[in-house]
C-alpha cells in the first residue's frame, strides 16, 4: 500500500518535472529568434495596438530577454517557482492580446515562435496559448520537481552548513 | 476552470501556499535582470535599436513629389488587377507586405458602424463612382504621389486608424497604399484584405458616385 502509494507520488513528481521542461523549452524557443531583430520585434508588437507608441522599442528589447531567462531558467529549475509565474503572466497577456485582436477582426502573423513565419492569429493559437498556460499552472503550483538545480543547491547548503559530505545526505 | 482540472490531475495534491511572497519576490528579480540585461545588451548589439520611439520618417508631400515619380503608364497595358475579374498573376506577397495588419469583413463592418476609422478606397476613381463602401475616400494607389496632396492634408491625426482597400485577395493596391501611408508616418493603417467584393457580396451598405 505505502509502496504504491510512493510510486504514484514519482509519478506525479515526473509529470510536474516535464511540466517544468516543457513550458522552459517553449518560452527559449520562442524567444531565440525574437532576440537577434529587436526592430522588426518593435515592429510586430505594433501592429498588436496594445502599448503606447513610446513603450514599443523598451518592450522589444526587454521582452526576449525576459522570454529567454525565464524559459531557461524554468529549464533548468533554479528559482523555478517565480520563473513560472512569469511564463504564466506572458501566457496570458499574449492570450489576452491574440483574443482582443481577433475579436477586433484583426488578422495578422503571429510571430509568436518565428517572426518570418506567415502563420497568421486564430483561435487555434489562443487555444494553445491557454494550452501552454495550463502548463505553467501545472508547475507554479507543483509540490516539487525532479532535476531542479534548486534542489541542488538546496542540497549544498544543507550539506555546507552540516559539515557533512553530500554522498551521506 | 484551468485550476480545477489541476486539482483534479494532482488529486488534491496541489498546495497553493506554494506561491507565498517569496514566490512574486522571485519573478520580480527575474523580471529585472532581464529588463536591465535587455537593456545593456541592446545598448551593445550592432543590430540594437534606439529606446526612444521615433515615428517614420515623413517627407514632406513636395520631396515626394520631386524624388519619386511613377513611371508613365500606357493607356490599356496595367499589369495590375484593376478589375474585379482580373486576376493578378504576378502579384506574391513578400514577407514585409505580409506584415500589415488584416482586417476580417466582420472587422471592417465593426469599424464602420461605429464610423471610427477612416476607410481609403485605393481602386481607380472610376470604379469608385460604381460603388464603394460609404464615407470611404477615393485614393487610387497607382497615382499616390498625384492625390496625396488632396487627400493627406484630411489626415491629420497621424495615430488615427486608417483602413485600406481594394479588389480583394487578388489585387495589391491596398497593400501599396498602406505602406506609402506608413511611410508617411501614419502609425495605425491596416488592410481590409477581402475588400469590395467582400463587402458587396455581405449585402452591406455601399454608394456609388464621386462623393464619399
Amino acid at each position: 500500500m505505502k509502496l504504491k502509494k510512493n510510486r504514484d507520488a514519482n509519478w506525479k513528481k515526473i509529470i510536474y518535472s516535464l511540466a517544468r521542461l516543457a513550458s522552459g523549452s517553449i518560452l527559449l524557443c520562442a524567444s531565440l529568434d525574437k532576440l537577434s531583430d529587436p526592430d522588426k520585434f518593435s515592429k510586430m508588437i505594433e501592429n498588436y495596438h496594445l502599448l503606447p507608441m513610446s513603450l514599443v522599442p523598451l518592450a522589444a528589447v526587454v521582452i526576449p530577454w525576459l522570454e529567454f531567462f525565464t524559459g531557461l531558467f524554468l529549464a533548468v529549475g533554479f528559482k523555478w517557482r517565480g520563473a513560472s509565474l512569469l511564463y504564466c503572466g506572458l501566457m496570458a497577456v499574449y492570450s489576452f492580446s491574440l483574443t482582443w485582436n481577433l475579436l477586433n477582426g484583426v488578422e495578422m502573423n503571429c510571430g509568436c515562435f518565428s517572426m518570418d513565419s506567415t502563420e497568421k492569429i486564430s483561435w487555434l493559437t489562443v487555444g494553445r496559448d491557454l494550452g501552454f498556460l495550463v502548463l505553467g499552472l501545472l508547475t507554479l503550483f507543483a509540490p516539487d520537481t525532479y532535476a531542479a538545480f534548486d534542489s541542488l543547491l538546496d542540497r549544498l547548503w544543507i550539506s555546507l552548513k552540516t559539515s557533512a559530505p553530500l554522498k551521506n545526505r | 476552470m484551468a485550476l480545477k482540472s489541476l486539482k483534479s490531475i494532482s488529486n488534491k495534491k496541489i498546495d497553493f501556499k506554494q506561491v507565498n511572497f517569496s514566490v512574486f519576490q522571485e519573478a520580480w528579480n527575474i523580471f529585472l535582470f532581464s529588463t536591465a540585461f535587455g537593456i545593456l545588451f541592446n545598448l551593445f548589439y550592432s543590430n540594437g535599436i534606439e529606446l526612444k520611439y521615433v515615428p517614420p520618417k515623413s517627407l514632406h508631400l513636395q520631396e515626394i513629389l520631386k524624388s519619386t515619380k511613377s513611371p508613365p503608364t500606357s493607356p490599356g497595358w496595367n499589369f495590375r488587377a484593376s478589375s474585379p475579374n482580373i486576376q493578378s498573376p504576378f502579384f506574391q506577397p513578400t514577407p514585409a507586405q505580409d506584415t500589415l495588419p488584416r482586417l476580417s469583413l466582420s472587422g471592417a463592418k465593426d469599424r464602420f458602424d461605429r464610423k471610427s476609422s477612416i476607410f481609403l478606397d485605393a481602386r481607380s476613381p472610376d470604379e469608385y463612382k460604381e460603388g464603394h463602401i460609404p464615407g470611404a475616400l477615393s485614393f487610387y494607389a497607382d497615382q499616390f504621389d498625384e492625390i496625396a496632396p488632396q487627400i493627406l492634408p484630411q489626415l491629420t491625426d497621424k495615430t488615427k486608424e486608417i483602413i485600406a482597400y481594394c479588389h480583394g485577395s487578388s489585387c495589391d493596391l491596398s497593400i501599396h497604399l498602406a505602406q506609402k501611408l506608413i511611410e508617411q508616418g501614419y502609425t495605425n493603417v491596416k488592410v481590409f484584405f477581402g475588400g469590395w467584393p467582400e463587402w458587396k457580396k455581405a449585402g452591406y451598405p455601399i454608394n456609388t458616385g464621386s462623393n464619399p
